[in-house]
């Protein structure tokens, strides 16, 4: 484990600073204080700001429109937006910049990355990320959206489910099966796909807190240039598990600056509703603030092992486990201190549907209703389940026997 | 006692009951089935399984209500509260009574229209008000389905009927105890109804080419709300038959407790499907916190639990034990 950060990471972070200091109001709270609508409008906003002055996408090579910066740029630049309590970007930019520009950089060829990079960054694009079918969730490896090859298009034929803020893409990418004979894994493919497109028809559907925020995706006869295919073919698993490790090791870091925040306005909560001295709240607090600050030294190794090596070790599935895990604990905690006032809803709903709400978000029912209902609940079940964090930590790092019935 | 063929007729009227569409209030469609017989006749069976099933199907008719204004009439004596409603704690602040006036603030699940509200001011102080004199509001609730209304006004006190002392802190325990029973029942219902269906869906989904309940995983998950389940159930049935405080709070407790247990780990084996209006788990999720809410959550009647066992130092008995 190595904390230190280089002069160079040191300097880029007196930058960030500055812009921060030059582009944020002074009375700045964090986007939760601001009311539902503003709060898209100021998100909106604020990622035009980040763009034009280059905080997105920086990693990424210049001639795309990005900065040519390190991986540990990348997470200064996260651990000092979350310490300012500003987003990175908008919600679904997490499937638009953080997913599909980085594949592109890594996997794309030089026409895709010159034609749709910059367009990513600018706001132009909006892409969805359509993995998951009715019958593939966490076996993602059967995915069964038939693709088959006429002349120089794939034509496509089957459904897609789950894509978070579907209605908001235009454009999404896809897993597809381009040989059914081979072994599962090795049939897939990587597609880009815009939306409109004939054939292509994105209905949402209703999340159990009334918001729409799922869609499902429909495929009939969409036809799709051979120039779409991202990385070879057949190779679409190599492709889609690359994306993992680009993700992980900046959420290391800037998890426990969240997740710290959070349970502050927790602690905020208790003092309100006099609970603060009742020994079982104040033993239930110091569980979760011993747990953040473990978060904080497990998200310190990722970051060390990705920053050396570039690829994730077993910490990957340790880590998703214990954040996920942790944030159902904290929402219990937050629901039970609101008592009766959890029954009524009032105030205003959580900006984005995963992890913590927004610093600077006011202890209202709303608030914690929704994150304890969706984003709690659902941080076991996206990005691997809770049992297949536990299963690859067993099987493949512990070394224990395969459970009889699997057969991936 | 009803014998198992009447049981069988009554669990299949009821469910008819339940959840047929209408406007026809619960207590209507109740009356053409003859209910006030069957209650007259046996009513620790027919509330409980009228009250479980309530919870299977997440009806939304309110058969809380009439029942907590039937203990608290029943207590006090007085016929006429029959017809009353009975206000809930409300979130947003007590009721109170001054020299001069009445100031209410309380939740209930119908409008009382002109009918008389009961309201708790302190432990030693009911009030009674025309339930014309109040504003009701309805509320956006987190179950969104199960309706709920505010009550707020300030009554001068010459129109407010006022029980005191003894007599009122005594009827407000027996309508709790009543409630608490029942609710406890319509939680278990849920929590059974939760677990069961989470079995006979792990039994179908298919992934990795198997049933996911072949997995251990998920079938401990289940097994793990069905203990629960169980012992809440038996106690729910028990705190029927003693009619006891204790009983009661113990059965809501555990009941809330198995509830929430069961929607945890069933949530968790629907995967993303559980989150949506797809699949039908959404509604008893919801209604599981809006219930164990009501009366006490289980968390605080635990600490209820505990006071009592130190303050007293005797574990009271809980039917045979
Ligand atoms: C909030 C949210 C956002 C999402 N966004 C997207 C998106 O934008 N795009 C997209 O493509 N997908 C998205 N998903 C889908 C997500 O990836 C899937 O939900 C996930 O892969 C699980 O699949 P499933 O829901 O089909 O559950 P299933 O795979 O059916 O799992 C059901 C249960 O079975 C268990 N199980 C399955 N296999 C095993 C095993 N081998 N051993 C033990 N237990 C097992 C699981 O752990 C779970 O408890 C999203 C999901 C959520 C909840």
């Amino acid at each position: 484990m190595d904390l230190s950060y280089s002069p160079e990471a040191e300097a880029y972070r007196a930058k960030v600073r500055a812009f921060l200091a030059a582009n944020l109001p002074a009375d700045w709270q964090g986007l939760g204080a601001l009311a539902g609508d503003e709060a898209e409008e100021w998100a909106d906003r604020w990622r035009d700001v980040m763009a034009k002055n280059g905080f997105l996408g920086i990693t990424w090579p210049k001639e795309y429109g990005g900065q040519g910066l390190t991986k540990l740029e990348q997470v200064v630049l996260g651990e000092e937006l979350a310490r300012a309590r500003v987003p990175q970007y908008r919600a679904v930019d997490t499937t638009n910049i953080k997913m599909l520009g980085n594949t592109l950089v890594k996997w794309g060829t030089e026409e895709q990355k010159q034609k749709y990079l910059p367009r990513i960054l600018s706001g132009e694009d909006t892409w969805v990320q359509g993995y998951s079918e009715p019958e593939a969730g966490s076996d993602l490896a059967s995915v069964h959206l038939k693709a088959e090859l006429d002349g120089d298009e794939w034509v496509l034929n089957g459904q897609k489910i789950w894509t978070s803020r579907g209605m908001e893409g235009t454009a999404i990418f896809l897993l597809a099966r381009t040989d059914k004979t081979a072994a599962k894994h090795r049939g897939i493919t990587f597609m880009l796909c815009s939306i409109p497109t004939p054939g292509l028809e994105v209905r949402p559907i209703r999340t159990l807190t009334g918001v729409e925020e799922f869609c499902e995706v429909f495929l009939t006869d969409v036809r799709i240039p051979v120039a779409n295919v991202v990385g070879p073919v057949n190779e679409g698993w190599k492709v889609a598990n690359s994306l993992l490790g680009l993700e992980r090791g900046e959420e290391a870091a800037t998890n426990p600056i969240y997740f710290k925040a959070e349970l502050e306005r927790v602690i905020q909560l208790a003092r309100d509703k006099g609970r603060i001295n009742d020994p079982i709240i104040r033993d239930r607090l110091a569980w979760c603030h011993m747990k953040v600050e473990m978060m904080r030294f497990l998200g310190y190794r990722i970051l060390t092992a990705v920053l050396r090596d570039g690829a994730l070790g077993p910490e990957a599935s340790i880590s998703k486990l214990f954040w996920s895990e942790y944030h159902q604990v904290l929402a219990d905690l937050a629901m039970e201190l609101l008592g009766p006032e959890a029954t009524v809803r009032e105030g205003r709903r959580p900006y984005k549907h995963y992890r913590a709400d927004e610093p600077g978000a006011a202890n209202s029912s709303n608030s914690w209703i929704d994150v304890f209902l969706m984003n709690a609940r659902s941080g076991t079940v996206y990005a691997g389940t809770s049992e297949i964090q536990r299963n690859i930590l067993a099987e493949n790092i512990l070394g224990l026997p395969k459970e009889p019935q699997t057969n991936s | 006692m009803m014998d198992n063929d009447t049981l069988d007729m009554l669990r299949t009227s009821l469910r008819h009951v339940l959840t047929e569409a209408t406007n026809v209030p619960l207590a209507d469609r109740l009356g053409e089935l003859g209910w006030d017989e069957v209650v007259a006749d046996d009513p620790v069976t027919a509330l409980h399984t009228l009250f479980t099933l309530k919870g299977d199907t997440v009806s939304s008719a309110d058969a809380l209500g009439p029942r907590l204004a039937a203990a608290l009439a029943d207590a006090l004596g007085d016929p006429q509260l029959t017809t009353a409603t009975v206000g809930m704690e409300s979130p947003f602040g007590p009721s109170s009574l001054t020299d001069g006036s009445l100031t209410v603030d309380a939740v209930v699940f119908t409008p009382p229209s002109d009918n008389p509200v009961v309201v708790r001011v302190d432990g030693e102080h009911l009030a009674v008000v025309v339930g014309s004199a109040l504003t009701c509001t309805r509320l956006t609730t987190t179950d969104g389905e199960l309706a709920q209304f505010r009550l707020t006004g300030t009554v001068p006190a010459s129109q407010v009927q006022c029980i005191e002392g003894a007599t009122a802190s005594i009827a407000w325990s027996a309508m709790v105890t009543h409630g608490r029973w029942l609710l406890a029942c319509e939680l278990v219902g849920i929590a059974q109804h939760v677990t069961d269906s989470a079995a006979q869906y792990t039994g179908e989904r298919i992934q990795y080419g198997k049933p996911i309940g072949t997995f251990q995983a998920l079938q401990h998950r289940i097994a793990t709300a069905h203990v629960l389940v169980v012992g809440a159930a038996r106690l729910a049935e028990h705190a029927g038959h003693s009619g006891d405080e204790w009983s009661a709070l113990v059965a809501k407790a555990v009941a809330g407790q198995a509830a929430e247990t069961a929607c945890t780990q069933a949530q968790q084996c629907y995967g993303a499907i559980g989150f949506t209006w797809e699949h039908e788990f959404h509604h008893y999720l919801r209604r599981t916190y809006v219930l164990d809410r009501l009366l006490g959550d289980w968390r605080s009647l635990e600490r209820e639990i505990g006071n009592e066992l130190m303050n007293s130092r005797h574990v009271p008995k809980i039917g045979m034990l």
